[in-house]
């Protein structure tokens, strides 16, 4: 008997859901290359609180992450025609989500000067101890989440939230399968040496 | 003992996706044999799903985007569709005139017409080559070419599909950003711009190629002066 129960252990049905909405997302789609405003609306519906999450876990701004989120559908709404079939409708509209959420990352980096690619320290108190006694341990760690680099926390967000396999990660973000692996292992890595800065120790790495 | 450690590593690598269930059958497999050879991983798969719990929570704290940027977006889309109608409208001219033209002929004659376009661009390209190869004697006027102010920009020779509609072909066309300057001409061919300045062979290429590529539209394409 196992004793690690997954979550498709829990969700025996969750394959069967997840190829109805990958149907009904195709099905979609194909009715926006068509011009059908009924069909980018029902699809908005569907999928844009995930990628506007997305955004925000990106942009960490309200107002940018809507943008960037019109931007998306816009593109959809403009290019539906483009999508080929050739990985899930919900991994080809992250992909754009997250060149739209790169760009503008960049740009802000240019304009401001501040190089997010390199993680925040989370907000150190004067004893880590006592905050962490003060503090939930759940409340600290999405605080270290939010301090990761936006490449740690876009992994943990396709992985942990939007729940994309390896390969539609790699699909995602264009890059190859062992360097999403690698690079979800040292976010995990990163967010553990963040949390014993803050008093949480998770004995691992 | 590098051997256990790397593997060890390998499984640990794994375990983000074991908990959301979103591994591979053969990877699933094998990460539930090594936990259960080796218990104290456990701790792991542990740290994993605490992770997991806290990134959807924190996603859950972000909330919805608001109906403001929704309609900011419909708007937009507005914008777009009218964008649009305006091109279809620009084009409408010419597209009638496809339209009859098509419409004007039975499926024989249309037949026959494709066959006659066939011909045309074979003697078209070997004219072409044959120029260009520098055969056969050539004669300049006194005055020369240069007198003569040549159209600019870079054009194409393309027929259209008798089954793609009025639609079809002005997406076709301003997608690709070309744009019908003259037509139809003898074989049902229309003169197309692809650029507005002559481009370089290779790029002039690859412009054809593009137009080729949509086959549902395109018949027959041959560059031009």
């Amino acid at each position: 008997m196992n004793r690690f129960v997954t979550q498709r252990d829990i969700t025996g049905s969750e394959d069967m859901e997840a190829l109805d909405q990958t149907v009904a997302d195709r099905t979609l789609l194909e009715g926006i290359a068509r011009g059908e405003r009924a069909a980018f609306q029902r699809l908005y519906t569907r999928q844009s609180v995930r990628i506007f999450r997305f955004l925000m876990r990106l942009v960490q701004n309200k107002a940018t992450a809507e943008e960037l989120l019109n931007e998306v559908f816009l593109e959809i709404w403009q290019h539906a025609a483009r999508y080929e079939g050739r990985s899930s409708p919900s991994t080809w509209m992250m992909a754009i989500a997250h060149n739209k959420a790169v760009s503008s990352l960049r740009r802000r980096r240019e304009v401001t000067g501040i190089d997010e690619s390199m993680p925040e320290t989370a907000d150190l108190d004067d004893d880590p101890e006592e905050t962490a006694q003060k503090q939930d341990k759940g409340r600290i760690m999405r605080s270290c989440i939010a301090a990761l680099s936006p490449d740690h926390r876009e992994i943990l967000d396709l992985v942990y939230y939007q729940e994309l396999s390896v390969g539609e990660a790699a699909e995602a973000l264009g890059i190859p399968e062992n360097t999403v692996k690698t690079r979800m292992f040292y976010a995990r890595k990163k967010l553990s040496e963040l949390l014993k800065e803050r008093g949480v120790d998770r004995g691992w790495p | 003992m590098n051997a256990t450690m790397d593997e060890r590593e390998e499984i640990e690598a794994l375990l983000p996706w074991f908990v959301t269930g979103k591994l591979a059958e053969a990877e699933r497999v094998r990460v539930e044999l090594y936990l259960a050879e080796h218990p104290d991983v456990a701790r792991q798969v542990a740290l994993a799903r605490e992770e997991s719990v806290e990134t959807i929570a924190g996603a859950e704290s972000f909330g919805v985007p608001s109906r403001a940027s929704f309609d900011r977006l419909m708007a937009e889309v507005g914008r777009h569709e009218r964008r649009q109608a305006g091109l279809l409208q620009s084009f409408a001219p010419y597209l009638e005139r496809i339209a009859d033209w098509i419409g004007g002929f039975s499926r024989m004659q249309l037949g026959g017409l494709a066959v006659a376009a066939a011909l045309l661009l074979a003697v078209q390209a070997v004219t072409v080559t044959y120029l260009l190869t520098g055969g056969g004697a050539t004669y300049q006027t006194a005055s020369g070419p240069s007198d003569i102010a040549p159209e600019r920009g870079t054009f194409a020779l393309v027929s259209f599909k008798p089954t793609a509609t009025a639609q079809e072909i002005t997406a076709m066309l301003a997608e690709l950003g070309a744009q019908v300057v003259d037509g139809p001409k003898a074989g049902g061919l229309w003169r197309v711009r692809l650029a507005a300045e002559p481009l370089p062979p290779a790029d002039a290429q690859a412009r054809i190629e593009a137009l080729r590529a949509k086959s549902t539209v395109v018949g027959f394409v041959s560059l031009t002066q």
